[in-house]
């Protein structure tokens, strides 16, 4: 199946499906590309932030007069220093995000909420003696009891985190930590239990875990006495940086310029603003640029990891394989703010399957730790986790193939979603059809605990505005500028879309991303929507050239301009007399056609399609040790259409990766009392190439029936199925059920041994 | 964790370039001074600015202090040869493939390049309180933050804590120990030669310290006798990620074995103590049994002994169990699934 519809784009295109080197790979491996912290400028000043020790306090006093007269200092800020706002909120593409709580995070005001809390700035002439003069900053804190856990903050009588903080159900006079209760339900639930044959129920927990992104977040501010700001950084979006610093600072979005520098990772964790109003505010204060550049230990502390999570999970099943119910609570931690991604979570959770009875309970709950921020298909991997868990269970149960349950109870083309409008055209049934004729699936798995297990990802994936220009330059070469920062190879995409409709070379493209300025609105590069929206634009964009290239060559031909036929790059007219001219023949003749030709377009795109994908995975255990080697690794997964093959197979590997660290090693490890133990990479363990397989990918591809290239977007859904399927496969090896993460070799020797004595005791009472 | 990661406040730097020149520069510098070898270590405490010595000592140009060379009784490693030497040596690798074994076990590639075999031994401990700062009793305070019970210990002690909970996190420690290496230390009166095993101490000997260097004293190198060369060799390390990560436990042994009886044996543990532990008690109970299942069963009960875990912990009892019961027994394909 997969190979058939591979077959059929490679056919009916003649760049779309090839692969290219990318346009920005060269100056990336030498060196030369930009990232944040390269940016330097005359008289430019450093930034450093001070940040809280604790995890709950409160603010009593700050005095900055001593880091202020330090020699070197050129000024210092605090919350004080930052206007007040009220509550608004706005999509943002991956979630929506209030700008008062985006201020409060920026600097806090009466109260630190986490370790790592920003409460001050100074900008200094180097590093160092802004280093030194935060430590002259005197705070006063009046520590307060925390709450690190959705457990913890759900308590009666929980410490309350912000004290404005309502929902709906408990009304406006309650003091809570459980920001929203969202609900899902369908059908008749106790029915539906009533039905089956076999129910599986289990209780899941998922720790925090960071995006991990090599490049720190960074920021350089330069506030020009004419009131206009221009802020360099890195970031997923630079249209978003301006309207949450403009709303941060009250400054006009139309007086801050944003340039995006190459960006060294996000995963979604470069959408929102750290430092950037700080770097403008200093800039502001001192009247130099100020350049601001987080440590490792501030990334882990204070960025946006995502939500560690309390999942219970029921499920049941009639013996012959039929999902018939399904009753799930599922608690996120948000972080000091409101806005974990448990709505996504549970619209995910079992969005794969045909359920004719569940309900699903989400609460967002705020807990003493980082606001969260977007991770690949935010909040679907915690969820698969669970519930690929228990479908595993069931598939077992019912002696049915784990792959062919998945078959069996799949959704397809007009299946409900569990929450939102019939599925249009979808891949998740050929998606696992794929994994399930995979050489992988083929082989034989030998040897002594040694296990397979598979799971399924879903997710949304997004749409939104997007502006891009094409350029049409006089030798007959290009340029694409879309305002979409690159992170996983766009720029290659542009420019492969560019050329195919075009039908010139495309390395004779160049692919450029645009700051706020030079480029129309354009929505974050997050929610797998890049090639999609953006892509589409430049589709459009590159087809406005070409009508008015046909314009062109009508006129220099005296035709109607619907009489100039174009294929493979050359313009034609069914008179013979006339010789065709090539795009770059044609772009000479320009200026005598009527001046330069530049294509545009904008879009909002309503017609992104869910991606699906299935992983598989084989494992080999050490019931001695708890350790657990990943020994081969496939993952299917559902493209819509591959414009660059090789960066579609780089996603899906780059989530796989995640996901199995995400499964084995990852975790946040706080203190009881709420301080971060583990700021570094050496003990916030993310996965070395030592760690995985290599990464077997299979690209699916059914197209998006409301795109006109066919694409769904890949970057997300790779990192939803890797937990469960590890956590399947280690089953399948000892028997044991993993039901927390990670599964490092302390925990699952636990697991182990636990299982072991139950035994052992079963086997004493047999014998008694 | 560290805490600043800033570049280093000033010191004095110096650079010598004979062991006499280092060892007489120590000696006058005394408790000012702090030797610099492979550096992964030393910059982590200076940079964090924990650890603020005047003068800082780089043996990085002392040539003779570097090597591996073959002598009438054994091997002598020079303190400041890197892991990577060690492990890549053909001698070594041929004698005591337990060391070669261990010391490419360390890290990573881009570390064992840079580490030295001195600096390996003598490193400090990670624990996460005391490398941030904290002022717990190895730092002269009076309190260790990993027991208390906001504490997170997952890393720590099992055996032997006294106040301080700290282990010993080097790979190759345990190696040396079964090979009954001994270790060459200058100072400015005289050169010690110390066993392995008594180059280690618990914190109820000094809790500011895990090893028995004074200020002022050079470690110059590591001589291993013949003694163990060739022998049944057994090293595993276990750690969460497969490289760039230090031991949550490893064991190390060195075994003859006679007619399928085992003969003379040597067996350490590091990561469950602040020493490296030598477990003499599991060697006395295997002498002249079978080196089988049975045997090394007996002898991973009898090494945890006394193993008193702490509240997130518990897992190193049995993962020490497991790895000396096949360190002795060999890896059995376990009964159980
Ligand atoms: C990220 C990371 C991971 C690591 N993982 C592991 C691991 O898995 N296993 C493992 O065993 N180790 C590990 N290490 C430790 C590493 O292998 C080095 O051995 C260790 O950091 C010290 O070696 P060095 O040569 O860099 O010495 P330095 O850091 O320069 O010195 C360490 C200490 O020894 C003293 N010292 C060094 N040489 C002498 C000498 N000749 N005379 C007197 N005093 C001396 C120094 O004064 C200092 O106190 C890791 C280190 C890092 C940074």
């Amino acid at each position: 199946m997969a190979e058939d519809n591979q077959a059929d784009s490679s056919a009916s295109f003649r760049v779309i499906g090839t692969r290219p080197i990318r346009h920005d790979g060269i100056d990336k491996v030498t060196g030369r590309a930009k990232y944040g912290a390269d940016y330097s400028f005359p008289g430019m000043l450093h930034g450093k932030v001070l940040r809280s020790p604790h995890a709950h306090a409160r603010i009593k006093s700050i005095n900055t007069a001593k880091a202020a007269s330090l020699p070197g200092v050129a000024a210092v800020i605090t919350g004080a220093d930052l206007p007040t706002i009220a509550s608004r909120t706005e999509n943002l593409g991956e979630g929506v995000v209030n700008s008062r709580y985006i201020s409060l995070n920026v600097l806090a005001r009466d109260k630190v909420l986490y370790d790592g809390h920003a409460i001050a700035a100074v900008a200094a002439s180097n590093i160092h003696i802004a280093d030194e003069a935060l430590k002259l900053i005197e705070v006063d804190y009046e520590v307060l009891p925390s709450a690190m856990t959705v457990d913890a903050a759900m308590k009666p009588a929980a410490p309350i985190i912000l004290e404005e903080l309502r929902n709906k159900e408990e009304g406006p006079d309650k003091e809570t930590n459980v920001a929203n209760h969202i609900r899902f339900t369908r059908g008749e639930l106790a029915e539906g239990f009533a039905t089956a044959d076999f129910v599986v129920e289990q209780a899941f927990t998922t720790a925090m875990v960071h995006q991990g992104y090599i490049e720190p977040h960074n920021a350089v501010g330069i506030y020009s006495n004419n009131g206009f700001a221009t802020i360099y950084c890195s970031t997923q979006g630079t249209f978003a940086v301006r309207s949450l610093t403009s709303q941060v600072l009250q400054i006009p979005e139309g007086q801050i310029k944003v340039v995006p520098a190459e960006i060294g990772g996000g995963f979604g964790g470069k959408l929102g603003i750290y430092l950037e109003p700080l770097a403008v505010l200093l800039s502001k204060k001192t009247g130099r640029p100020v350049k601001m550049v987080m440590t490792r230990a501030e990334v882990l502390r204070a960025t946006g990891p995502t939500s560690g999570s309390k999942i219970r999970c029921k499920m049941g099943a009639t013996r012959d394989g039929k999902l018939v119910a399904a009753e799930i609570w599922m608690a996120y931690e948000a972080g000091a703010f409101p806005g974990s991604p448990v709505g996504a979570g549970a619209m995910t959770i079992i969005a794969s399957y045909q359920i004719p009875n569940f309900v699903i309970d989400a609460y967002d709950v705020i807990v003493n730790r980082p606001k969260t921020a977007a991770y690949r298909a935010p909040g679907a991997s915690n969820a698969a986790f669970a519930s690929e868990t228990v479908i595993d269970a069931l598939a077992g149960l019912c002696r049915i193939d784990p792959i062919d349950f998945r078959i069996m109870n799949a959704v397809r083309e007009g299946s409900a979603q569990s929450a939102g409008p019939p599925f249009k055209r979808i891949g998740y049934f050929e998606t696992l059809e794929a994994i399930k004729n995979s050489a992988h699936n083929k082989s034989k798995l030998e040897g002594l605990f040694r296990g397979r297990g598979v799971a399924s990802g879903f997710w949304f994936n997004a749409g939104l505005q997007s502006s891009a220009v094409v350029n049409l330059h006089v030798d007959g070469t290009a340029s694409v500028m879309t305002g979409s920062v690159d992170i996983g190879g766009s720029r290659a995409s542009m420019a492969i879309i560019t050329a195919e409709v075009l039908g010139i070379d495309v390395t004779t493209v160049r692919p450029l991303v645009g700051d706020t300025d030079s480029i129309g609105h354009t929505d974050v590069t997050g929610g797998s929507r890049t090639t999609l929206a953006s892509g589409q634009a430049v589709y459009e964009a590159a087809h406005d050239v070409l009508r008015q290239l046909k314009e062109r060559a009508a006129r220099l031909w005296e035709k109607k301009p619907d009489e100039i036929k174009f294929a493979d790059g050359v313009f034609s007219s069914a008179d013979e007399k006339i010789s065709p001219l090539s795009v770059k023949q044609l772009c000479r003749q320009l200026a005598k056609t009527g001046g330069p030709v530049t294509g545009k377009a904008t879009i909002n795109a309503r017609n992104a399609a869910p991606a699906f994908a299935c992983t598989m995975v084989d494992v080999e255990v050490d019931p001695d040790t708890g350790k657990v080697r990943v020994l081969r690794c496939t993952i299917a997964q559902d493209a819509g259409r591959a414009i660059h093959p090789s960066y579609v197979e780089g996603q899906m590997q780059g989530g796989t990766a995640q996901g199995i660290g995400w499964a084995l090693n990852e975790e946040y490890v706080y203190d009881r009392d709420g301080r971060l133990r583990n700021t570094g990479l050496l003990d916030y363990r993310m996965p070395t190439c030592l760690d995985l397989p290599l990464i077997e990918t299979v690209i699916v591809e059914v197209p998006n029936p409301a795109h006109p290239l066919g694409i769904r977007g890949v970057g997300e859904v790779s990192i939803v199925p890797p937990p469960a399927a590890v956590a399947n496969a280690i089953y399948n090896a000892i028997g044991v059920r993993m039901t927390e993460l990670p599964m490092s070799p302390p925990r699952l020797l636990k697991a182990i041994l636990k299982r072991r004595h139950a035994e052992a005791e079963m086997t004493n009472a047999a014998a008694d | 964790m560290a805490v600043i990661r800033d570049v280093m406040p000033s010191f004095d730097l110096l650079q010598p370039n004979s062991a006499d020149e280092a060892r007489n520069i120590l000696a006058q510098r005394g408790s000012d001074a702090w030797v610099l070898a492979g550096g992964l270590d030393s910059f982590d405490w200076l940079k964090d600015r924990i650890k603020r010595p005047k003068v800082v000592v780089d043996l990085s140009g002392v040539d003779e202090l570097r090597g591996i060379r073959v002598k009438s009784d054994g091997v002598e490693i020079g303190a400041m040869t890197t892991l990577t030497e060690v492990a890549q040596n053909p001698v070594i690798r041929e004698n005591y493939g337990v060391l070669a074994d261990a010391a490419s076990m360390v890290a990573s590639p881009q570390i064992r390049n840079q580490g030295t075999i001195g600096g390996n031994l003598s490193q400090d401990t990670r624990c996460w309180y005391y490398r941030a700062g904290w002022p717990c009793y190895r730092a002269g305070g009076n309190i260790c933050y990993a027991d208390t019970p906001e504490g997170r210990n997952r890393e720590h002690a099992i055996l032997g804590a006294d106040r301080c909970v700290a282990v010993n996190p080097s790979d190759t420690a345990p190696a040396f120990i079964v090979l009954d290496a001994k270790f060459v230390i200058r100072s400015r009166k005289d050169e010690r030669v110390i066993d392995a095993e008594d180059y280690f101490i618990g914190p109820d000997v000094d809790i500011t310290r895990l090893h028995v260097l004074q200020p002022g004293e050079l470690f110059t190198a590591v001589r291993i006798p013949f003694t163990w060369a060739s022998s049944r060799f057994y090293f595993e390390k276990i750690r969460d990620r497969n490289v760039w990560d230090f031991p949550l436990l490893n064991v190390a042994s060195a075994m003859f074995v006679s007619n399928g009886r085992i003969d003379r044996v040597r067996i350490a543990v590091n990561a469950a103590a602040a020493r490296p532990l030598r477990l003499k008690s599991v060697e006395r109970a295997v002498r002249g049994m079978p080196p089988d299942a049975a045997t090394g069963e007996m002898a991973g009960k009898r090494a945890v002994q006394g193993a008193v875990p702490l509240q997130f912990n518990a897992y190193k009892i049995p993962l020490m169990r497991n790895l000396v019961k096949r360190a002795i027994g060999g890896v059995e394909e376990a009964k159980w699934a």
